[in-house]
C-alpha cells in the first residue's frame, strides 16, 4: 500500500512465435497471453521485488551465517552451541513425532484465554474509567502503582495462590497484557473529539447511545493499537508463565530441553517462539489495518509499505 | 412545520479567568421571529460563539434567560441543531448513516429513517454519495452533509458557527446560494455567525452587529432586499457598506492630507 500503482512500461516485446499449423486456437491465445505477461515484468519491477524481499531476508541470512561461524569457531562445544543444521534436525524430530504441535497448541490455548480475558476486561474497564472522570481519578493511582511491577515479580505469589500448571501461566500472561489494553482504552476514550460528543448530545442521544455509537467507534482505532501492544506483551510473558510448572507448551519445552541438556532442542524452541510471535503480530497488524480502512479518515500508523 | 421564536432577556455571560472575569456578553436583549434568518457579525472575541452556545444549550447564561417557543433552554435539544465550522461528521459512518444519526437515536424505524435521510441528501444534492465515507469528500461537501444531517431531524432552528469559514471563496458562494434556497424552501429559523460581511448581506433578514468589551449587540441592520439576491446590485453594495461602517472598517472622514 501507499506507493501508487505505477503503470508498467511494456518495453520492447518480441512478437510471439508463429504457431505450428493445426495448433488449437485457445493454445495460441494462451501463449500470446503468457508472452504479454512476461514482457510486462520490467526491470524496475524486478528490482523492486528484490528490494522488498531480499533486503529483509539478507538480515536473517547474516544472522544464520554468524551463528554457523560461531558454532564452527571452536569457542563452544557442539553441546553448548549447536549449529543451524543440528537445530533444524532436532526440530524435524519433534515435528515428525507431533510433539511440536502439542506444545504450540498448548501455548496458543493459554495465550488465547489469557489475552482474551485481558483484552475484554481491559477494554471494558477502560471504557468505564475513561468515560467516568472521577472513577478514573480514584483508580489511576492504583493502576500507576501496579503497572510498573514486572509480571515476573508476581511469580512466587502466583504459585502460592494459584498452584502450578495452567492457571498461574494464564495469570502471568493476563497481567502482562491487561495494563496496555486498559491504559490505551482509557486514553482513547478521553481523547474522543469533544465536538463529536457535543453533536451526539445535540441530537438527543441517550448516554447509552453516546457511548455505544460515538465513544466506542471513535476510540476504536486507538484501542486496537493498545490491543496490538498487549498482544506482544502477552507473548513475551507466555514463556515465562509456562515455566511455572506447566507440563506442556513452548515455555515447558525450553525448560525440558534445558533439563536434558538438549541445547539443539532449546534453540529450536526459541526459534518457534519467535516465529509464532511474529505470525501473531502480523495477523493483528492486518486486522488493525482493516479497522483503519473501515474507519476511513484515520490513516494507519506505521502503514507504510 | 413549526419554527422557533427565540427570546433573550438581558442575557449576560461571564467567564472567570486567571486575570479576573471576562464579560463575554453584557445584557443582550433580542427577539427572533420564527423562520427568520439572522446573521451575527462582529470582531473576534465579541461573544458570537458564546451567544450561539447559550442558544444551543451547550452553555448557560450567568444572568438573564433564553426562551425558545416559550420554553427556557436548559440543555441541548434536537429541535435546535448546531452546525460547526469543522463539520463534525462521524468518520466511521457512511454519508447516509451520518445523516441518519439523529433519527436513529430517536428511534425512527430503519426504513423510514433511510427514506428521510435520502430526501435530505437530495436536498443538498449529494444523494449519489450516500455510501461514501466523509474523508472521501471535499470540505464543502462535508458541510452539506452536516446540513443534511441537521435537516433530517426536522429541527425548528439551525444555529451555525462560521459554517463556511474553512472553505474557499467559490465553494463558499455556492454554499451560500444553496443555503438560501434551502432556507426559502424549509423556512427554518437560522442564526448564523459569520466573518464574511458579504455572506451576511446575502443571507440575512437581519444582521446583528456585535461589539466587544463587553460583548453586546451594537446595531441591528435589516436587509430588506428581495430574494434571490444579486451581489452586484447597488442596494446590496450599499448595505455591505453599512455593515463595514458599523464594524468601523471604513473611514468616512476626509483624510488629514490633500492630494
Ligand atoms: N470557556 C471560556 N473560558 C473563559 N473565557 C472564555 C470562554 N469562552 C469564551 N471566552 C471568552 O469570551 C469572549 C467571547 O468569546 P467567543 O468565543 O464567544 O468569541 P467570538 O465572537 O466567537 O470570537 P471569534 O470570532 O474569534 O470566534 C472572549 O473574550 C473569550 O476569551
Ligand atoms: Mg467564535
Amino acid at each position: 500500500m501507499g506507493a501508487p500503482p505505477y503503470a508498467a512500461d511494456p518495453g520492447p516485446s518480441p512478437q510471439p512465435a508463429r504457431p505450428a499449423e493445426g495448433e488449437a486456437s485457445d493454445a495460441i491465445a494462451l501463449r500470446a497471453l503468457a508472452s504479454r505477461r512476461a514482457s510486462s515484468v520490467t526491470a524496475s519491477q524486478v528490482t523492486r521485488a528484490l528490494d522488498r524481499w531480499l533486503v529483509p531476508v539478507s538480515g536473517i541470512a547474516a544472522l544464520v551465517l554468524a551463528w554457523e561461524a560461531a558454532a564452527w569457531s571452536g569457542r563452544w562445544t557442539a553441546e553448548q552451541l549447536p549449529g543451524p543444521i543440528a537445530v533444524l534436525g532436532a526440530g524435524a524430530q519433534i515435528l515428525a513425532d507431533g510433539t511440536l504441535f502439542v506444545h504450540v497448541g498448548a501455548s496458543l490455548a493459554r495465550f488465547l484465554v489469557a489475552y482474551a480475558l485481558a483484552g475484554t476486561l481491559g477494554v471494558t474497564l477502560g471504557l468505564v474509567f475513561g468515560w467516568r472522570e472521577r472513577l478514573w481519578r480514584a483508580f489511576d493511582p492504583v493502576v500507576q502503582l501496579l503497572r510498573p511491577v514486572s509480571p515476573i515479580a508476581w511469580f512466587p505469589l502466583a504459585v502460592l495462590w494459584l498452584g502450578i500448571g495452567d492457571v498461574p501461566a494464564i495469570a502471568i500472561i493476563f497481567l502482562a497484557s491487561f495494563f496496555p489494553a486498559l491504559l490505551s482504552t482509557v486514553a482513547a476514550v478521553r481523547r474522543v473529539d469533544p465536538l463529536l460528543l457535543r453533536i451526539a448530545r445535540n441530537f438527543g442521544s441517550s448516554e447509552r447511545d453516546i457511548v455505544l455509537k460515538v465513544v466506542v467507534p471513535a476510540a476504536f482505532p486507538q484501542v486496537a493499537v493498545g490491543l496490538h501492544i498487549a498482544l506482544g506483551a502477552a507473548w513475551v510473558y507466555l514463556v515465562a508463565g509456562e515455566m511455572l510448572g506447566a507440563r506442556s507448551g513452548l515455555g515447558f519445552l525450553v525448560m525440558d530441553a534445558r533439563n536434558f541438556l538438549r541445547t539443539d532442542l532449546l534453540l529450536f524452541a526459541v526459534l518457534v517462539i519467535g516465529v509464532v510471535g511474529l505470525a501473531l503480530d502480523k495477523a493483528i497488524g492486518a486486522a488493525e489495518r482493516r479497522i483503519y480502512r473501515a474507519w476511513g479518515a484515520v490513516p494507519a500508523p506505521g502503514d507504510v509499505t | 412545520m413549526k419554527q422557533a421564536r427565540i427570546v433573550l432577556r438581558s442575557v449576560e455571560k461571564r467567564f472567570a479567568t486567571r486575570s479576573g472575569t471576562t464579560v463575554a456578553l453584557a445584557a443582550v436583549d433580542l427577539e427572533i421571529r420564527g423562520g427568520e434568518f439572522v446573521c451575527l457579525v462582529g470582531p473576534s472575541g465579541c461573544g458570537k460563539s458564546t451567544l450561539l452556545n447559550i442558544l444551543a444549550g451547550f452553555d448557560f447564561p450567568s444572568r438573564g434567560s433564553v426562551e425558545i417557543d416559550g420554553a427556557i433552554v436548559d440543555g441541548p435539544q434536537r429541535r435546535v441543531v448546531t452546525l460547526f465550522q469543522s463539520y463534525g461528521l462521524f468518520p466511521w459512518r457512511s454519508v447516509l448513516r451520518n445523516v441518519e444519526y439523529g433519527l436513529e437515536v430517536s428511534g425512527v424505524p430503519r426504513r423510514q429513517r433511510r427514506d428521510q435521510a435520502m430526501q435530505c441528501l437530495d436536498l443538498v444534492g449529494l444523494s449519489s454519495f450516500a455510501e461514501h465515507h466523509p474523508h472521501e469528500l471535499s470540505g464543502g461537501m462535508q458541510q452539506r452533509i452536516a446540513l443534511a444531517r441537521a435537516l433530517a431531524v426536522d429541527p425548528e432552528c439551525i444555529l451555525m458557527d462560521e459554517p463556511f469559514g474553512a472553505l474557499d471563496a467559490i465553494t463558499r458562494i455556492k454554499l451560500q446560494e444553496e443555503l438560501a434556497r434551502i432556507w426559502e424552501e424549509k423556512r427554518k429559523t437560522i442564526i448564523c455567525v459569520t466573518h464574511d460581511i458579504e455572506e451576511s448581506v446575502f443571507l440575512a433578514d437581519r444582521i446583528l452587529v456585535m461589539a466587544t468589551n463587553p460583548g453586546r449587540v451594537k446595531t441591528v441592520i435589516p436587509v430588506p432586499l428581495p430574494r434571490p439576491r444579486s451581489r452586484t446590485s447597488p442596494e446590496f453594495d450599499e448595505l455591505r457598506r453599512r455593515v463595514y461602517a458599523e464594524l468601523e472598517l471604513v473611514h468616512d472622514s476626509k483624510p488629514d492630507f490633500e492630494i
